[in-house]
């Protein structure tokens, strides 16, 4: 009895000092003034301390999670090569029918291929030797390795880009085959983060089709738009006062006239009256002179909306993209994006590129000057294509697109030989920087979607620490005085365990590194509750076993060894569905599952071992004839 | 101190038929509540959609709020008030027009929005969930999964401790608190979130927990007591263990209570779950489970006197 009740001492102390030691980092960082945390000297010490404090989740020092997913779909256009009409036929269909399994879409891919029996290594084979003969087999492997291909690389991407943005201690991992989560904590600018990491940043250069194929365009969407049944007495007649480039401008409404307008955001175009009826493209838009177009900003969800219509797409021809600009003109209140006419196919792509500078421009344009631009820079290979490229269209404009955004379309005024190239846009100081970033870390092969993300702002996330807090210590409070009421100084005994308990599950976490988020706070004052449970049960048991006339001794140990088959069923139960819990939630859910599980087994410890230790001490040293609980 | 007399003597199976009209009434109230409302108010967690958290530095009206929301097609989103008045929760179901998987976007353009209209007051995100339709359906099926596969452990851990009809009890009862619990939760108009559903499966495992110290004690008895009669024995078991249910379920709602009053706006809704699922679970202990032990004990002894 002596000995195991020595060994149980000992266990009890080596705990507790354990506890101390892994809990002292995360009392003292705390306790640090924001004076010290922020000077420099002590920069090494204060990282040190908050890795080995506890690990506090998104929702409690706010930040941003995203989980980002490959588009398959536009991973497969993008690699196709003559893309007809029977391509889209299969890729439509495979896109109606992907269903929620990983990469689901190669599957059906792959089925709507197979059903027409076309042969895949017309789109597909580039320069790969691919037997004659081979059925559809080689180009799905070559597709399925490109799709984890594009999510490794994506991965090694993403967490260039983080590291140049400058993140404490981010995460970026792997899930499944096809998606990413991105952790960011402590992130100040949400907005900047996200953008940073969601940006594709398929950098290309590209020629401007010649005029006349401009204006032949505009000319042929007119007539394709009129073939809508367009009365041009619907127009309202809004008396919306002329503004200088477009007389006689008209609100109309974009429902009435080219379909649904849910997915423009708003609910009118303004158009010019005159050339309405004859010429309803045209009319959205305002001519600059030399042969240059640019719309109204309300206008351009609406343009690009009648861009995607499936009647449009079939009419205009395959080699040639409309494209916006995407820095606007202001002309007094109303901003202008001017629109572009584009090669689609690329003259140079975005891979030659190797470095992403920031500097001030310093010509002799007061517009420009002084604002921040974008310098980049070519491998070898990009410097003599862009040397021959600029020497052959000297005069004319190549297009900077990022993103089927046209960053700048400069004049080529002489043969760069250098392989530079400057994008000048609006830029803010930060604006320009993330640019460099991300030319710099180069483009997504494919594109990476934002399917889930959780973002909480850093007061919300220091709030919840302090509501979480004081929660635990009015729970704390309560409980303990009315096991003290209840059971007096068993009761008492009882609180220290509680104390004990708390002790415990808090340096495991810190031990372990485990994040404790909100709901983690909340498992952790359930487990005051319930823990409680395991010493009620014994102490109910001592009562019952004191009143048929038991020694002190004799109930106490009764009560402790009935008692413990109770408590082990009980627990275990709770700790069944705790763990099913740990294994389905995410994130904040884990964080409670794990507390709570942490916190059932520590108070089976202090129930069964600790309080039976005082116990055992008190009534060996005293010789207690009664009880007091 | 004592809040139960040590021997009292209340005879629980007697009020079998109560019990049973009570939960029904509780039951059939939360289906009806839940056959109007087309089924539980599923957070979008479990939908797709955008929830946006937004602190007003000087508090707005809400029709203000819902015309700003209106100018880029949100009118119809949700909106409400989350804890203090300059504290807007604003919630919109995955809208088909917004086309593809990404919802960011929108929290981003909601932002906009405000800052444009709201000029001079400052507008700052506490909390952003975006969440696309697949993942939504993903999680809609691991979480019925995982409630699946934690009652199967638990029928297979306590058959094993005890004998079945005590499983069947057991389940039965807290299949009763979680539906009770999701019923209350449809007439109050409250959502049913991943916090609620961490907040269920807390309930079957404290249910589970109470159910199991009677059992254990009615194990006990019915070994100690052999010539009593099965019913008795049982009442005999409840009564006994009364005082430390009584106790637990105290100090478990004590928590649960201050949780839902000190504890961050977040953690309400999952306490108010909790509050509802341990007064019920506690309810069901001594109403729900015995008596279908008894039945089947009953069944088991009619079909041993046919032999």
């Amino acid at each position: 009895m002596k000995r195991d009740n020595r060994f149980k001492w000992i266990l009890i102390i080596v705990f507790i000092v354990a506890s101390g030691y892994y809990l002292y980092p995360t009392f003292k960082y705390y306790n640090l003034s924001d004076e010290v945390k922020n000077d420099p000297m002590n920069i090494e010490m204060v990282t040190d301390l908050e890795r080995k404090a506890i690990k506090r989740g998104l929702d409690l020092q706010g930040g941003v999670r995203l989980l980002l997913e490959i588009q398959l779909p536009s991973l497969v256009e993008k690699l196709a090569i003559n893309r007809d009409d029977m391509f889209y036929e299969i890729f439509n269909e495979a896109v109606e029918n992907t269903g929620t399994a990983e990469n689901d879409f190669l599957v059906k891919f792959e089925q709507a291929a197979q059903s027409r029996n076309v042969r895949l290594e017309r789109y597909f084979d580039r320069d790969r030797r691919m037997d004659e003969n081979s059925d559809v087999r080689p180009v799905m492997d070559y597709l399925r390795d490109e799709a984890s291909d594009g999510v490794r690389q994506s991965l090694g991407i993403l967490r260039n880009r983080v590291d140049q943005f400058g993140v404490a201690e981010p995460t970026i991992q792997p899930q499944g085959n096809s998606r990413v989560i991105v952790e960011l904590p402590g992130v100040d600018d949400i907005q900047r983060a996200k953008e940073l990491i969601g940006k594709t940043a398929q950098l290309d250069f590209r020629l401007l089709r010649p005029d006349a194929t401009f204006t032949q365009l505009i000319d042929l969407l007119d007539k394709t738009l009129k073939g809508e049944t367009i009365d041009s007495t619907t127009v309202a007649s809004d008396s919306t006062q002329a503004e200088k480039p477009s007389p006689e401008s008209t609100e109309v409404n974009i429902s009435d006239l080219f379909g649904d307008s849910s997915a423009t955001g708003t609910e009118t175009a303004t158009v010019n009256q005159q050339l309405f009826g004859e010429k309803p493209f045209t009319s959205l838009l305002t001519n600059i002179g030399d042969n240059r177009v640019r719309a109204l900003e309300k206008n351009v969800a609406v343009i690009n909306a009648i861009l995607q219509r499936d009647d449009v797409k079939a009419a205009l021809p395959t080699d040639s993209e409309f494209i916006f600009d995407a820095d606007p003109v202001t002309v007094g209140d109303e901003n202008y994006y001017e629109l572009l006419l584009l090669n689609k196919d690329a003259a140079l792509g975005g891979e030659v590129v190797t470095e992403a500078k920031v500097r001030i421009n310093t010509g002799s344009d007061p517009s420009k000057a002084g604002q921040p631009e974008v310098l980049m820079e070519m491998n070898r290979q990009g410097s003599s294509e862009w040397s021959r490229i600029t020497g052959a269209n000297i005069g004319k404009r190549i297009a900077i697109v990022l993103d089927d955004k046209v960053m700048s379309a400069p004049v080529v005024n002489t043969r760069i030989p250098s392989g530079s190239s400057v994008i000048e846009g609006q830029f803010t100081m930060d604006d320009a920087k993330d640019l460099a970033i991300v030319l710099r870390t180069g483009s997504f092969k494919a594109d990476m979607a934002n399917i889930q993300e959780n973002t909480v702002g850093p007061s919300l996330g220091a709030d919840s620490i302090k509501k979480g807090t004081v929660s635990t210590m009015i729970g704390l409070i309560c409980v303990a005085v009315f096991m003290v009421i209840y059971y007096k100084v068993s009761g008492t005994i009882a609180d220290l365990a509680l104390m004990l308990n708390i002790l415990f599950v808090m340096a495991i976490l810190a031990g372990f590194h485990a994040t404790l988020t909100l709901p983690g706070i909340a498992g952790l004052i359930l487990t005051i509750g319930m823990a409680v449970d395991a010493n009620v049960l014994i102490f109910e048991r001592i009562r019952e076993e004191l009143l048929t006339g038991k020694t002190v001794r004799a109930a106490i140990d009764s009560g402790y060894s009935r008692a413990f088959v109770t408590i082990l069923d009980a627990n275990v139960t709770t700790l069944i569905t705790s763990i099913v819990l740990y294994q389905y939630g995410t994130g904040p859910i884990k964080g409670f599952a794990l507390t709570l599980s942490i916190g059932i087994l520590c108070s089976m410890f202090t129930a069964i071992v600790f309080t039976r230790a005082l116990f055992d001490f008190f009534a060996g040293k005293f010789k207690m004839q009664s009880l007091s609980i | 101190m004592e809040l139960i007399r040590r021997d009292i003597n209340f005879d629980f199976l007697s009020k079998r038929k109560q019990a049973v009209m009570l939960s029904m009434v509780l039951i059939l109230a939360g289906l009806i509540s839940l056959v109007i409302h087309g089924g539980p108010d599923l957070g979008i967690e479990f939908t797709g959609g955008v929830l946006v958290e937004l602190h007003f530095e000087n508090a707005e009206d809400i029709a203000d709020i819902r015309d700003a929301l209106s100018d880029i097609n949100l009118g119809n989103s949700e909106i409400k008030v989350f804890g203090t008045p300059n504290d807007i929760l604003i919630t919109t179901e995955q809208l088909e027009s917004i086309g593809s998987q990404d919802n960011s976007q929108l929290s981003a353009s909601i932002i906009q929005a405000f800052s444009n209209r709201f000029q001079g007051n400052t507008v700052t995100e506490s909390r952003v969930e975006s969440i696309g339709p697949k993942i939504g359906e993903e999680l809609v099926g691991s979480t019925v999964s995982s409630i699946a596969l934690a009652l199967v452990f638990l029928m297979i851990y306590i058959s094993w401790r005890f004998e079945f009809k005590f499983a069947i009890g057991a389940v039965v009862a807290l299949m009763h608190d979680v539906l009770i619990t999701v019923g209350m939760f449809s007439i109050l108009g409250k959502e049913i979130t991943l916090p609620i559903v961490a907040a269920l499966l807390t309930i079957i495992g404290y249910s589970l927990n109470d159910t199991i110290v009677v059992s254990d004690r009615i194990r006990e008895n019915l070994k100690v007591l052999r010539r009593e009669n099965f019913n008795d024995i049982i009442n005999r078991s409840l009564n006994q263990t009364l005082s430390r249910t009584v106790i637990t379920s105290l100090t478990t709602l004590m928590v649960v209570v201050i949780l839902f009053i000190w504890g961050s706006e977040v953690i309400k809704d999952f306490s108010l779950a909790l509050i509802i699922g341990v007064s019920i679970g506690t309810y069901s202990s001594l109403f729900v489970a015995t008596p279908i032990v008894v039945k089947y004990h009953e069944m088991q002894e009619a079909k041993k006197k046919l032999k």
